[in-house]
């Protein structure tokens, strides 16, 4: 906060709030723990030779080679530990099969544009389900409302694939609208950049929107009901100035929690998303990983996105505070 | 948008005492929730007599017509069987073939019934969906109940392994388990087929827990759960007999909702080439062919995304009304 | 109070003259066990600079009243008639938007609960600055001053600090002091208190009306106090109007009434309320019984099932609003008025003596 501390906002500052704060960080690091353990054991707790698994096909001393790499022989504490250590550095380990590159080069290229396609989503999508919420909520009930919930429902029930599928026979097959895969980079070319970007964000985004309308609905209709409304209509302020002003920001904390847990749904998503319009990002790269069995890129990029997700949602934690004055006193 | 918000229950003047006696009691399932309710048993129906359904005889490869699949209990997609080689050669127009038999939705790139596939597909697909949901309601739902009910340090467990659980996106931590559990030399389709029931059922155990949790946590505070442990019932007998009983109606219009997903993921998997193997079919499956083909012909994509998205939004309209019929047994208590 | 602030000329109305007037209003609401009559045939006027009390028990539709001149209730399944003339205007068929006009800057209101009528995420100081930018087109600064003066005005310490403070901070007096403070931002000519000082710890209670009371005859306003507490009003009001059963039953001036009391329901409030001289662990005299329910009033004197009066007529035939013999002023409605005994109440403190 920067505000410096006054008489008026000691709370900030008092005790409880460095121990709860200070629990949350050991709650944080224990989680980032077990996550890279998990995604470690995940793997190296398969069963049978894992360097067999790495190249079934391999000669007697590239299995030899990839034996001495991985030290398998080792006790499974000492490996994890190993591992860890490489992790930490930035060293996410060799991309077998592929000369040179690593796996933390393919990571650096890669994750990126996966971030970017779940940042725009989650713009394109806040940009519409925030009105659709607040608009809905200020009018329950009305023929508007009913049929905005219907709407919902659609969105909520279609699968992302299945609009992917849509779109791309329609817009890019039969009209070519819009490019139909790949990925352009923005310093190369801005706008090709976004028009291929459009149909992914919109088949990723479609039902989220539902999702955050839907949240922001119902915290709305329960604020709206408070007397401080009241008191904002009765001081002659117009009625769009009370809801986005007055109404919005104490309804949009389950909102906000929600957005934090949907980066997890949405690069879940783009995972599908990038495969059917051909996106090089990190759910692309995760599936090719699998499938030329680079077990040590897998690792690395199941334990890489768990730890950012789980970051996400500690700064959402975090956030909460400054949204909604009323938690800074817990 | 005019001041219409203004005209919500806001300022109206607190209803007579009279009025606030809470819902009606015995609230009828809303019509939506029987047209999903059929269309679902329909659903289970077509998968317990898929074999009966493919009406179309099929032109095996020896010659001999025969049905789709082998008409046992797991019905596997045998594509020697359903293969209509003259319709094949039609497609490819060869001179002289002939179509085996009608294929309503036509012939996928070996020439297999789409429609078939599609039936049969319904089997396999609710038997990982259910098996699943009902493994992960098992486990999600007894871990959650006991950190409900006795908090502290099992409960600092429980949660703890849900919010591990959780940390990674549904799909990415689906995908590395398919991909470590089945390895490079698994030939089995029914084996690939228990290995997305563990995978899918794995990644929905934290979202049953947590609503087992939930509700566990708001039951356990009711006066006939502190009664029963003032006239010194053991905690097991409380558990089965005052918590379980109402943790369920919850769970189970939860889990309709998951069975949705879990259909949803199974075919995410398959569109990323980890689904069920060769020999076998599910709406998935017809899926990710379609999503190769869908440039030459896209009937097969659009009717396995049609049939999923029907499957999917009667699941929401079922797990709905359920959720809408329970709350009101809750609030009337 | 000279401060040229808290006091702007421009705002202040010509000495006397009426500043509102009510005519018949009625309001029904519609509920699943059919209407609620909840004012029935009401009127009243008010002058420039005065106060009128209203005063009845809950669900006597006293704060109905309030918000229908206001218009603040809702539209959707209200119905609202009679007449509401403001300062010369018959406002009672306004629309939303011409009402919102007259909010903030004609009329305000001072709500009950301080605790829920302040915006738990807006700092106090954007809460009383946002009507002066939005109705009075004041620049950022020249908003934070008035702001300023206005805190101070309400006599609220370290205004400057409690500026860019959350309400949360607050206790629940200061709040209401900032909700007043919110009230009179854009100079209102008519105020409306609705029950201000019942969520409030007793102590607090006299230096908020004390301030209202104050602001009132600073500002010249009209004010409108409703309360349940005959005590209350009786130091602060010019003219109490009792409410029974979404009617007037009787209206007099302060003095008046207190002296010539002649409603029975008027007496029973009066003895309820507790008297100095009184030993203490005195029971109160309750008045027995309940309201009677507004979706079928009894045809005759609403009071009567509770009344200790009682007779036949009044279960009958219900009384007309009729002027004290000498007094013109003072309006009651009973068949059976009591002897009108002078209660002693100290008309500064409110106090029964």
């Amino acid at each position: 906060m920067g505000r410096p501390p006054t008489i008026e906002n000691p709370t900030v500052f008092t005790p409880g709030y460095f121990v709860n704060l200070l629990s949350k960080f050991v709650r944080l690091a224990l989680v980032i723990i077990c996550v890279t353990l998990f995604a470690f054991s995940l793997v190296s707790l398969l069963p049978g030779d894992a360097a067999r698994t790495f190249n079934p096909f391999a000669s007697d001393e590239q299995i030899a080679q990839i034996r001495a790499d991985l030290r398998v022989d080792d006790a499974f504490p000492v490996r994890y530990g190993r591992w860890l250590g490489d992790f930490v550095r930035g060293d996410l380990g060799q991309y077998y099969g592929v000369a040179g590159e690593t796996v933390a080069d393919k990571f650096g290229k890669d994750f990126p544009k996966t971030l970017l396609l779940v940042l725009y989503t989650q713009i394109f999508v806040l940009l519409l389900a925030i009105p659709l919420g607040v608009f809905t909520g200020a009018r329950a009930g009305s023929a508007f409302d009913k049929s905005m919930n219907l709407l919902f429902f659609l969105a909520l029930s279609i699968p992302a694939f299945v609009l992917a599928f849509f779109f791309k026979k329609y817009l890019t097959i039969d009209r070519e609208v819009l490019p139909e895969r790949g990925w352009v980079d923005f310093s190369v070319d801005p706008v090709e950049h976004f028009r291929h970007l459009i149909l992914p964000v919109l088949c990723l985004g479609l039902s989220q929107i539902a999702v955050y309308a839907r949240l922001l609905r119902s915290d709305m209709v329960a604020t709206l009901q408070e007397d401080y409304i009241t008191m904002a209509k009765a001081k002659g302020i117009k009625p769009n100035r009370i809801l986005f002003r007055h109404a919005l920001r104490p309804s949009s904390l389950t909102l906000l929690t929600v957005i934090g847990l949907n980066v997890g749904t949405l690069i879940g998503g783009a995972v599908i998303i990038e495969r059917i319009f051909g996106l090089p990002g990190i759910g692309t790269d995760t599936v090719e990983a699998l499938q030329a069995r680079q077990i040590v890129a897998v690792q690395s990029f199941v334990a890489i996105i768990g730890i950012s997700f789980v970051l996400v949602n500690f700064v959402v934690d975090l956030l909460y505070s400054v949204l909604d004055p009323r938690i800074r006193r817990g | 948008m005019a001041d219409t918000f203004l005209e919500s229950e806001a300022s109206l003047p607190a209803p007579p005492i009279e009025d606030r006696q809470g819902p009606k009691t015995g609230t009828k399932m809303p019509i939506t929730g029987w047209i999903s309710g059929i269309y679902l048993l329909f659903l289970i129906l077509v998968a317990v007599f898929a074999p009966l359904f493919v009406a179309s005889p099929v032109v095996g490869a020896d010659g001999f017509t025969q049905k789709c699949g082998d008409g046992s209990g797991f019905a596997l997609y045998d594509p020697i069987d359903c293969v209509d080689p003259g319709a094949l050669d039609v497609a490819n127009g060869v001179e002289g073939a002939e179509i085996g038999f009608d294929h309503i939705l036509g012939i996928d790139g070996s020439g297999r019934d789409i429609f078939s596939g599609l039936v049969i597909g319904t089997r396999t697909s609710l038997i990982i969906a259910t098996a699943a949901v009902g493994g992960a309601m098992l486990i999600g739902g007894t871990l959650g109940i006991l950190a409900g009910y006795f908090r502290g340090k099992v409960d600092t467990v429980c949660s703890f392994i849900f919010d591990v659980l959780l940390a990674f996106p549904a799909l990415i931590l689906a995908i590395a388990l398919v991909g470590v559990l089945s390895g490079p030399d698994e030939t089995s389709g029914i084996k690939r087929i228990g290995v997305l029931i563990f995978t899918i059922g794995v990644v929905a155990v934290p979202l049953l827990g947590r609503i087992s949790r939930a509700s566990t946590l708001t039951w356990s505070e009711r006066e006939f759960v502190t009664a029963s442990k003032a006239l010194g019932a053991k905690n097991g007998r409380i558990i089965l007999r005052d918590i379980f009983p109402n943790v369920l109606p919850a769970m189970s219009s939860i889990a309709f909702l998951a069975v949705g997903v879990v259909i949803v993921t199974e075919g995410s998997l398959s569109l990323l080439g980890l689904g069920v193997k060769e020999d076998s079919i599910s709406w998935g499956k017809i899926l990710g062919l379609g999503n190769d083909r869908l440039r030459q012909d896209p009937t097969m994509a659009f009717a396995a995304a049609i049939v999923i998205t029907l499957a999917v939004m009667s699941l929401n309209m079922f797990g709905d009304a359920l959720r809408q019929k329970f709350d009101v047994r809750e609030s009337a208590l | 109070m000279t401060d040229p602030m808290s006091t702007p000329t421009h705002l202040t109305g010509a000495p006397g003259g009426e500043l509102l007037r009510v005519e018949n209003l009625q309001v029904s609401f519609g509920t699943s066990r059919g209407r609620v009559h909840a004012v029935s045939g009401l009127s009243f006027s008010l002058e420039r600079g005065k106060t009128i009390g209203i005063v009845g028990e809950s669900g006597s539709g006293k704060s109905v009243t309030s918000k229908a001149i206001m218009g603040l209730l809702p539209r959707k399944g209200v119905e609202k008639s009679g007449t509401i003339i403001y300062a010369g205007k018959d406002i009672s068929n306004f629309s939303g938007k011409q009402y919102r006009d007259l909010w903030g800057t004609e009329m305000a209101m001072v709500f009950q609960d301080p605790m829920t009528s302040l915006n738990p995420v807006m700092k106090i100081g954007n809460q009383i600055t946002e009507s002066l930018r939005v109705k009075l087109g004041m620049d950022k600064a020249e908003a934070k001053a008035t702001a300023i003066k206005l805190l101070e005005a309400v006599r609220i310490p370290a205004p400057e600090q409690r500026y860019g403070v959350y309400p949360g901070k607050m206790s629940g007096g200061m709040r209401q002091r900032v909700v007043i403070a919110m009230a009179l931002a854009c100079g209102p000519k008519l105020l409306f208190a609705d029950e201000p000082t019942t969520a409030l710890d007793v102590t607090v209670q006299a230096q908020i009306l004390d301030l209202l009371a104050e602001q009132q005859r600073d500002r010249f306003m009209g004010m409108v106090l409703v309360t349940h507490d005959l005590g209350v009003v009786a130091g602060r009001a010019d003219e109490i109007a009792v409410m029974y059963a979404g009617r007037i039953i009787e209206k007099a001036p302060v003095k008046s009434l207190f002296a010539n009391m002649a409603h029975p329901y008027t007496e029973a409030l009066m003895n309820s309320i507790p008297k100095v001289e009184y030993p203490s662990h005195t029971r109160l005299q309750a008045i027995g019984g309940r309201p009677p329910d507004l979706v079928s009033p009894p045809p005759g004197c609403p009071f009567a099932p509770r009344c200790v009066y009682r007779t036949d007529i009044c279960d009958k035939e219900r009384p007309e609003l009729t002027s004290l013999p000498g007094h013109p002023d003072h309006l009651f409605a009973c068949h059976h008025p009591v002897s009108g005994a002078p209660v002693p109440v100290d008309l500064i403190s409110g106090r029964v003596r």
